[in-house]
Formats: structure tokens, sequence, C-alpha cells
């Protein structure tokens, strides 16, 4: 399993590479404006983006189907991409955490100050939920279908919201639940652990049966 | 002789397309040539004994042991290339070796930076700069670094070129050379197969039409040459297929001896693999 998650790691350098370069420059921006916000969320939505990207370059060389000639299990192949996505999460959310941390002593603030670490341990879990849903549907429909369905599932409420935004609706509701969430943070890595278990099931049973 | 294959009443059966009945074996020191039309069903046979496609019914036992109990345990004594190199365009040999050697628990890294140095791969070149020969060697290199038992090779030699394909069937013909080792081989370049051969299965819509010896089909297999007169008089039976020409008739049959025996007035030749399944696909057209 370790040398699946190297291929993937081997295929993805020239990619890290260049988005490495994008978080610098954010990276920058983010402590120059002592604002981490944008920051942190764009580099936990590029642990989505890296996965899918794995599962891209694949199916590109058909992968999966030499795979299946190794001594190797299913389940393997299945495990290695959780390791590698969920993996990628917490190293966003340490590097986000850092930049906060790292912006408001800049500012002379408390490390929980503004909201905006609480705002990275969210997003953190949003995109851990996320990813719970696309890898499945990955395994299942191919990664083209999987950007589809990050797209729809990220793109689709934020569009909503602007929308109702734009036409002046009361967000009060919105914000309540909001509210509400980042009140009891203790309780996002036991969801995040539930919905992981219940797409791990999911992804097993889908590759499973899966012919090549 | 240890038997590598043994293939019994696989069926599987797809929407459009049914592999049916497939009864097959493979002892050690052997060569299996599969040969067939283009959707014949020869990758969908080696994707069903791999346990890449879910079998209808039947048994595969591969080195002795059923694949649905003992899969991890067997593919360590497998070897399988496809068409397609699975490696990624920016990947290097190094890099090859270094994942498969996390994979494979016997992978042999000198051995096959040997056969990179033997076929002249480049080590420092990304995969995206490779022609299609030098991955297809990229891939057979890979598969023998794992000291199989068994090869099974899906056009292996497509891409190569004559003097490349040669090298490659020696290393071929060394691999079986003890009783230890067999390879199955499905080709479209039937020269090959009919060089390094010891047996050929011939696949057509899913179903083996024969499953022989090369050297039985190379002594019982006929093309006979005949004048549309002497054609009429002769049996329909004995024609596996046929061909009009503006010379008169040929026809592939099987039974060469008792039909010399039988129409000693009529010319016979040599067929190779590509006359065979040319003349069966035509059948009586």
């Amino acid at each position: 399993m370790t040398g699946l998650i190297f291929k993937d790691l081997v295929n993805l350098k020239s990619y890290i590479k260049s988005i490495a370069l994008m978080c610098a420059v954010f990276l920058v921006i983010s402590i120059m404006n002592e604002s981490p916000a944008f920051f942190t969320g764009y580099i936990q939505m590029l642990s989505i983006v890296i996965i899918l990207a794995t599962f891209g370059y694949d199916e590109k060389v058909e992968w999966d189907h030499y795979a299946m000639t190794l001594p190797i299990k299913r389940n393997d192949i299945v495990k290695s991409k959780y390791i590698l996505a969920y993996s990628m999460v917490l190293i966003m959310t340490i590097i986000g955490a850092v930049t906060v941390t790292v912006v408001n002593l800049i500012q002379n603030k408390d490390i929980m100050a503004d909201g905006n670490m609480l705002a990275n341990l969210l997003i953190a879990s949003i995109i851990s939920l996320v990813i719970a849903v696309v890898i499945p549907f990955t395994f299942k429909y191919g990664s083209e279908k999987g950007r589809y369905v990050m797209m729809s599932i990220i793109v689709i409420p934020l569009g909503f919201a602007a929308l109702l935004n734009a036409m002046n609706v009361s967000m009060e509701s919105v914000i309540q639940f909001i509210e509400i969430l980042a009140k009891y943070p203790i309780i996002y890595p036991f969801v995040i652990i539930i919905a992981i278990g219940i797409s791990y099931m999911f992804s097993l049973k889908i590759f499973d049966k899966k012919e090549f | 002789m240890t038997q590598l294959l043994s293939v019994k009443n696989l069926n599987k059966r797809f929407p459009n397309f049914q592999l049916k009945n497939i009864n097959v074996e493979l002892d050690g020191g052997l060569v299996l040539g599969l040969i067939g039309e283009n959707g014949a069903g020869k990758t969908t046979f080696l994707k069903c004994i791999l346990n890449m496609m879910h079998i209808d019914s039947g048994e595969v036992l591969m080195l002795g042991q059923n694949m649905n109990n003992s899969e991890k345990d067997v593919k360590k004594d497998l070897g399988v290339v496809f068409e397609q190199c699975p490696f990624g365009d920016h990947i290097e040999i190094k890099d090859v070796a270094d994942i498969i050697k996390k994979i494979h628990p016997k992978f042999n890294e000198a051995k096959f930076y040997d056969y990179i140095e033997h076929f002249g791969l480049p080590r420092k070149q990304k995969i995206k700069t490779f022609s299609k020969g030098m991955k297809m060697k990229l891939s057979i290199v890979t598969a023998l670094a794992c000291d199989p038992k068994l090869l099974i090779l899906d056009e292996p030699t497509s891409g190569l070129d004559p003097v490349v394909r040669g090298e490659i069937l020696d290393i071929f013909s060394d691999f079986v050379s003890d009783e230890e080792h067999g390879i199955i081989f499905s080709s479209h370049i039937t020269s090959d197969i009919e060089q390094i051969a010891d047996y050929v299965v011939y696949i057509d819509h899913g179903q083996i039409v024969f499953n022989k010896e090369k050297d039985e089909i190379r002594d019982n297999f006929a093309i006979v040459k005949m004048t549309v007169e002497q054609f009429s008089h002769f049996d329909p039976q004995l024609c596996l297929g046929y061909e009009k020409n503006q010379f008169g008739v040929e026809a592939l049959v099987e039974n060469k001896s008792e039909i010399q025996e039988a129409y000693p007035e009529l010319i016979f030749e040599r067929v190779n693999l590509d006359q065979i399944m040319r003349y069966h696909s035509k059948g009586g057209k």
C-alpha cells in the first residue's frame, strides 16, 4: 500500500510544484494583508483537487488494470486513496493553522482571535465531508464525474447563497446554523470519522464489484 | 512438470458478447499462443483468468491455486504485460523501480536495471518522451524483474521493430527453457506466435475454435487449391472456409492426410496462422 501512495506522489511531482508556487504566492499575500482566511480556504480545496488528480492520472494509463495483476488486494487500492486524501487534509489544516497563528502573532492577537482558526477547522471538516462523498463516486463513475460532483457540492450552495444575498433575502437562518456549528467544534471529529467510515465501506463495495 | 494454468468451463456473459465454455491448460516449460480477431475475446479471457472480471461460472486454477481464495499469493508469481504502459508521463525509470519494489515482494532491482541496460532504455528521461516500443520494453522488463513463474502477455510485441521483437522473443524462449515457467501470449503478430508458441488457442466470437499443438496445426491444416469444377465435387463438410479467386478456389482444411488420400489430384499447400484466421472468418463466403 505504501507503494500505491508513493506512486500517486510521484505522479503528482510536477503538479505539486506548480501548486506549491501558487500557495507560496497566496501565503505571502495573506500575511502581508494580515488576512489568512482566503489562503486557508484555498489550500483546503487543494486536498480534493489533488486526490482527483491522482484518479485522473491512474485512468489515463489504466493503472488500476495493471494494479489488478500485482500482489495487492483491491482493498489496498481503496485504502491508499483515503490515506492520501485525509493526509492532505491534515497537512493543509496544519499549514492553515500555522498561517493563522503567524498572522495573529504579527497582529499581536490571540491565536483564536477573529475566528480564523475556527474557520480553518470548519473548512477542513467540510472538505473532509466533501471528500467522503467524492471518493466513492469517483471509484464508481471516474474522475471527470467526480470533479462535477465536487463542484456541485461546493459551488451550488455558495451560488445559492450569493443569489439569495443578491435578492436581499434574509440569510439569518443560514447564519444561525453556522453559528451553532461554530459553537461545538468538538463534534466535528466524530461527524467526520462516521462519514469517512460510511464512505470507505461504500468505496470498498464499489471497487470490489468493479470489472476492468 | 508444474501445471501453471487450468481453466475449466469458463463462462462470462456481457450484453452483446459471451465467453463460452472455455477450457485451457498450460504446463510449465510451454508457451501458449492466443490468436483471434479484434473483439474475439482474447483480452477478455486474460482478464477473466486474472480476476479482473468476475466469471459467471467455471473454475480457474493458477499455479494450482484458486484465484478467488489466494489471489495475492498467486499474483506474486505472475508477470503481466498489457498494451498500455501503466506508468505516468512524468515518471522516470528510477521511479518505476522505486514504485514496484514497494509493491512487489519479489522485485529484483538489479535484474531490472540489467534489463534496462540491455534494452538501452534511458534512465533519466520521463516516460512521456518514450516511443511506444520503449514503453512496451519497460513493461516487459518490469514484469520479468519480478521473477514470475507465469508470464501473461497481451500484445507484448506490438509497436516493436523486428530486431527488438526478435530479442524479446529470445528472452521469452529462455524464460520457458526450464519446466517451472510458462507464457500465455496473445498477439496479432501471428508470426511471433508461430515462432515461440507450443500450443495455439484460436478464439472467435467468445468460443475456442481450436486448442492445438503448433506442430499439429502445421501438420494437419492445409490450403487446398482447386478449380471451380473440382470444388463443386469437394465435400463441403471438409472445408473450414474458402475463398474464390481468379484461379479457382482455395479452401482451408484440417485433416490434410485423410483428404489427400481421398483427393490425390488436388494441390495442398502449407498454411500459416494468418491464413487459418482469414479463411475461418470467411467461412463459406
